[in-house]
C-alpha cells in the first residue's frame, strides 16, 4: 500500500518540477519574438504551449527512459524494488531541493544537471555498481558537446545570414529568398523528431524512408508558406536593414516554436523521469526490463509545463521580452535554430542535456561571428562554475535523503 | 527566477551610443561655421550665444562617453577590440574638444579679420568641416556596421568613405598653410596679439579635421580585424 505514498509524493514532486521547468526555461525561447514585437504575450502563450506539450508528450520518452532506467540499473533492485522507489523519490526531492536553493540565491543551474547528478547520488548510497558508468560518461560528454555544437552551429547560420543576407546587393529581397530555406528545415526536423522513432504506444515510428519523404514534404509545404507569405510584405521603408530584421521576425516565431519543441522534449524528463520509474514499478508490481514510457505520464508531465508556463511563466516573458532588444530577429533566429537543433538531437538519442546551456553556447557562437554587441563573459564564467557543482551538491543532498528514507521505514 | 534565464549574458551595446555620441560631436562641429558667419558680421553677442551652445553639446558629448566608458569592463565580449572602441571614442570626443576651443578662443577678445584673409579663413573653415563631416558619414553608422556584423557592403561603403576622408583632410591641411600665409604677407598692418590669436585658432581647426581623421582611422582598424 505504502508504493501508492511514494508513487503520490513522487507525483507532486514531478508536478512541481515540471511547473517550475515551464515557469522559468520557456521565457528563454520566446522572450525574444515578444520583444521584438512579432508575437503578442497572449499568442506567445498559446503557441509555447502547444509546442511545449508537443515536444514532451511526441519525443520525451527518450530522455525519460535514461533518466528512469539509463544511469542507476533497476534490474539490480530486483530483490528489493522498494530501495529504488525510495531512491528515485529521494532523487526527485534532491533535485527540487537544490534547485530551489539555487534559485534563490541566483544561480544559474541547469535542471538537467540537478537530476542527473541526484540520481547518481541515490545510485552510490545504494552501491556504485547499480550505476551504469558508461551511460553516465555519455551523458556528461553531452554536456560539453551540446554548447560547443550548438555554437558552432549559430556560428556558421549567422554567417550564413551574413553573407547571403545583409552583405548581400539586395538585403531584402535575399531575405525573402533565404528565410523560406531555414523554413523548410526546421519544418522538416519538427515533422522527423515526431513521426521517426516517436511516440512508440501512437505507433509513431515510420521506418526511416518513408519519414524522410513525410519530413521533406512537410517542410516544403512550410517553405512555400513563408515564400508566399514574405512576398506579400512589401517594402515600405528606406531602411533596408530594418525590412530585413522585419522580415526575420516571422522566421524567429518559427524558431522559437522549435526551440520550445525541443525544449518539452528534453526538459520533460527531468520532471517525470524518476515518476515514471515509480509508476512502471508500482503497476506492474515488480520490477520488469521492458515497459515503455507511459504516455500519461508524459502528458501529465507535458501539462505541469503548460501550468507552470500559464501561472508564472508569462510574467517572465514579458519582463524579458521588454528588456530584451540586444538579440534582434537575425540574431535570435541564429541561436533558437542551432539550440533547438543540437537539443532535438540529443533527445532522440536519449541524452539529458541543458536546454539552457546549449542557448548559451549558441549565442556565445554568434557571438563569435561579430553578430552580438555585447557578451557578458562572468555570467558564462558563473554557469560553468554552477554545472560544476551542480553534480557533487545534488548527488549529495539525495544520498542523504536516500540514507533518511531507507533508515526510517526499513 | 532568473538564474536559468541566458538574458543575464547581454551586456549594453556601445554600438547605438557611439552613434548618439558621434550625433552631439556632429552638433558641436555644425555650430563652427554660423560661428565664423557672426564673426565677419562682427556680432559678438551672436558668438557668444553660439560659443555656449557649442560648450553645451560637447558637455553632453562628455556624459555620454563616460557612460560608454563606464559600461565596457573587460569581461565584456565584443564583435570589436575594446581597445579599438576606446581608442575610437577617445578620438570622435576630440573633435568636440577641438571645437569647443575654437569657440573659446574666438569669443576671448573681439577680433576684426582683415578683408585680405577673410577668404583664406573661411576657405580653412569649409576645408576643416568639410572632413569632419565626411567622417561623421562613416561614424555615425557604426550601428550599421554592428548590424551587418562589421563585413560585406556596408564595410565597403565605409572604407571608401575613409579614404575620402584623408583627402579632404590633406586639403584642409592645405587651406591651413594658405591661411598662414596670407595671414604673415600682411603682417604689418596686424599687431602680434591678433596674430597669435589667428594662429590659435586655425590649430584650433586642424585639430577638428586631425581627429576626425584619427576616430576614421580606428574605425578602418575596427574593421580590419576579425
Amino acid at each position: 500500500m505504502h508504493e501508492y505514498w511514494i508513487l503520490g509524493a513522487a507525483g507532486v514532486l514531478g508536478l512541481y518540477m515540471a511547473w517550475n521547468i515551464g515557469a522559468n526555461d520557456v521565457a528563454n525561447a520566446f522572450g525574444t519574438s515578444v520583444g521584438s514585437g512579432a508575437l503578442t504575450l497572449r499568442k506567445a502563450l498559446i503557441v509555447a504551449a502547444i509546442f511545449e506539450f508537443s515536444g514532451a508528450f511526441f519525443v520525451g520518452a527518450h530522455v525519460t527512459d535514461t533518466v528512469r532506467k539509463g544511469i542507476v540499473d533497476p534490474m539490480l533492485f530486483q530483490n528489493d524494488p522498494d530501495l529504488f522507489l525510495y531512491g528515485m523519490l529521494s532523487a526527485l526531492l534532491a533535485a527540487s531541493i537544490w534547485i530551489n536553493i539555487a534559485t534563490y540565491f541566483g544561480l544559474p543551474v541547469s535542471t538537467t544537471h540537478s537530476i542527473v547528478g541526484a540520481i547518481v547520488g541515490f545510485g552510490l548510497a545504494s552501491g556504485a555498481g547499480s550505476i551504469s558508468w558508461m551511460k553516465l560518461v555519455h551523458i556528461v560528454l553531452s554536456w560539453i558537446i551540446s554548447p560547443i555544437a550548438g555554437g558552432i552551429i549559430a556560428y556558421l547560420v549567422f554567417l550564413a545570414v551574413q553573407r547571403k543576407v545583409l552583405s548581400s546587393e539586395s538585403p531584402a529581397a535575399s531575405a525573402v529568398r533565404f528565410i523560406p530555406v531555414i523554413a523548410l528545415l526546421t519544418f522538416s526536423s519538427l515533422a522527423l523528431a515526431m513521426i521517426y522513432k516517436g511516440l512508440k504506444p501512437l505507433k509513431l515510428n515510420l521506418p526511416a524512408p518513408k519519414a524522410a519523404v513525410v519530413s521533406l514534404a512537410v517542410g516544403f509545404i512550410g517553405m512555400i508558406a513563408f515564400y508566399v507569405a514574405l512576398r506579400r510584405f512589401r517594402k515600405e521603408t528606406n531602411h533596408e536593414y530594418d525590412f530585413v530584421e522585419r522580415n526575420f521576425k516571422y522566421l524567429q516565431v518559427l524558431t522559437a516554436c522549435y526551440d520550445s519543441f525541443a525544449h518539452g522534449a528534453n526538459d520533460v524528463a527531468n520532471a517525470v523521469g524518476p515518476v515514471a520509474a515509480i509508476f512502471a514499478i508500482v503497476k506492474t508490481g515488480r520490477i520488469a526490463a521492458k515497459v515503455p514510457v507511459s504516455p500519461i505520464i508524459l502528458a501529465i508531465g507535458g501539462l505541469g509545463i503548460v501550468i507552470g508556463l500559464a501561472t508564472w511563466g508569462y510574467k517572465v516573458i514579458e519582463t524579458i521580452g521588454r528588456r530584451i532588444t540586444e538579440l534582434t530577429p537575425t540574431r535570435g533566429f541564429a541561436t533558437e535554430f542551432a539550440s533547438a537543433t543540437v537539443v532535438l538531437f540529443c533527445s532522440k538519442l536519449g541524452l539529458p542535456v541543458s536546454t539552457t546551456h546549449a542557448q548559451v553556447g549558441c549565442t556565445v557562437g554568434v557571438g563569435l561571428a561579430r553578430g552580438i554587441a555585447a557578451i557578458n563573459l562572468r555570467v558564462v564564467r558563473n554557469i560553468i562554475l554552477s554545472w560544476i557543482a551542480t553534480l557533487p551538491i545534488s548527488a549529495a543532498i539525495a544520498a542523504g535523503i536516500y540514507e533518511l528514507l531507507v533508515h526510517l521505514f526499513k | 527566477m532568473r538564474g536559468r534565464l541566458i538574458f543575464g549574458l547581454f551586456g549594453r551595446s556601445p554600438f547605438k551610443p557611439l552613434h548618439d555620441h558621434m550625433m552631439k560631436v556632429k552638433e558641436c562641429t555644425s555650430l563652427i561655421k554660423p560661428l565664423f558667419n557672426a564673426l565677419i558680421a562682427g556680432d559678438l553677442e551672436e558668438m557668444r550665444r553660439i560659443a555656449q551652445e557649442v560648450s553645451k553639446a560637447e558637455h553632453e558629448a562628455d556624459k555620454i562617453k563616460n557612460e560608454i566608458r563606464s559600461h565596457l569592463p573587460k569581461s565584456i565580449f565584443l564583435p570589436v577590440a575594446r581597445e579599438d572602441i576606446l581608442v575610437f571614442l577617445r578620438e570622435q570626443d576630440a573633435i568636440a574638444d577641438a571645437a569647443e576651443e575654437v569657440a573659446l578662443f574666438l569669443t576671448l577678445r573681439e577680433l576684426r579679420i582683415h578683408d585680405k584673409i577673410r577668404g583664406p579663413l573661411m576657405e580653412l573653415v569649409d576645408k576643416v568641416l568639410d572632413t569632419s563631416d565626411t567622417a561623421a558619414k562613416a561614424t555615425s553608422e557604426i550601428h550599421l556596421l554592428f548590424e551587418t556584423a562589421f563585413r560585406g557592403k556596408e564595410k565597403e561603403r565605409v572604407l571608401s568613405i575613409i579614404s575620402e576622408v584623408e583627402r579632404k583632410k590633406w586639403e584642409a591641411d592645405m587651406a591651413r598653410l594658405s591661411f598662414a600665409r596670407s595671414i604673415f604677407e600682411i603682417e604689418e598692418e596686424l599687431d602680434p596679439t591678433t596674430i597669435y590669436l589667428l594662429l590659435e585658432i586655425s590649430s584650433g581647426l586642424r585639430r577638428i579635421a586631425h581627429h576626425a581623421e584619427n576616430a576614421c582611422d580606428y574605425l578602418r582598424m575596427m574593421l580590419s580585424k576579425g
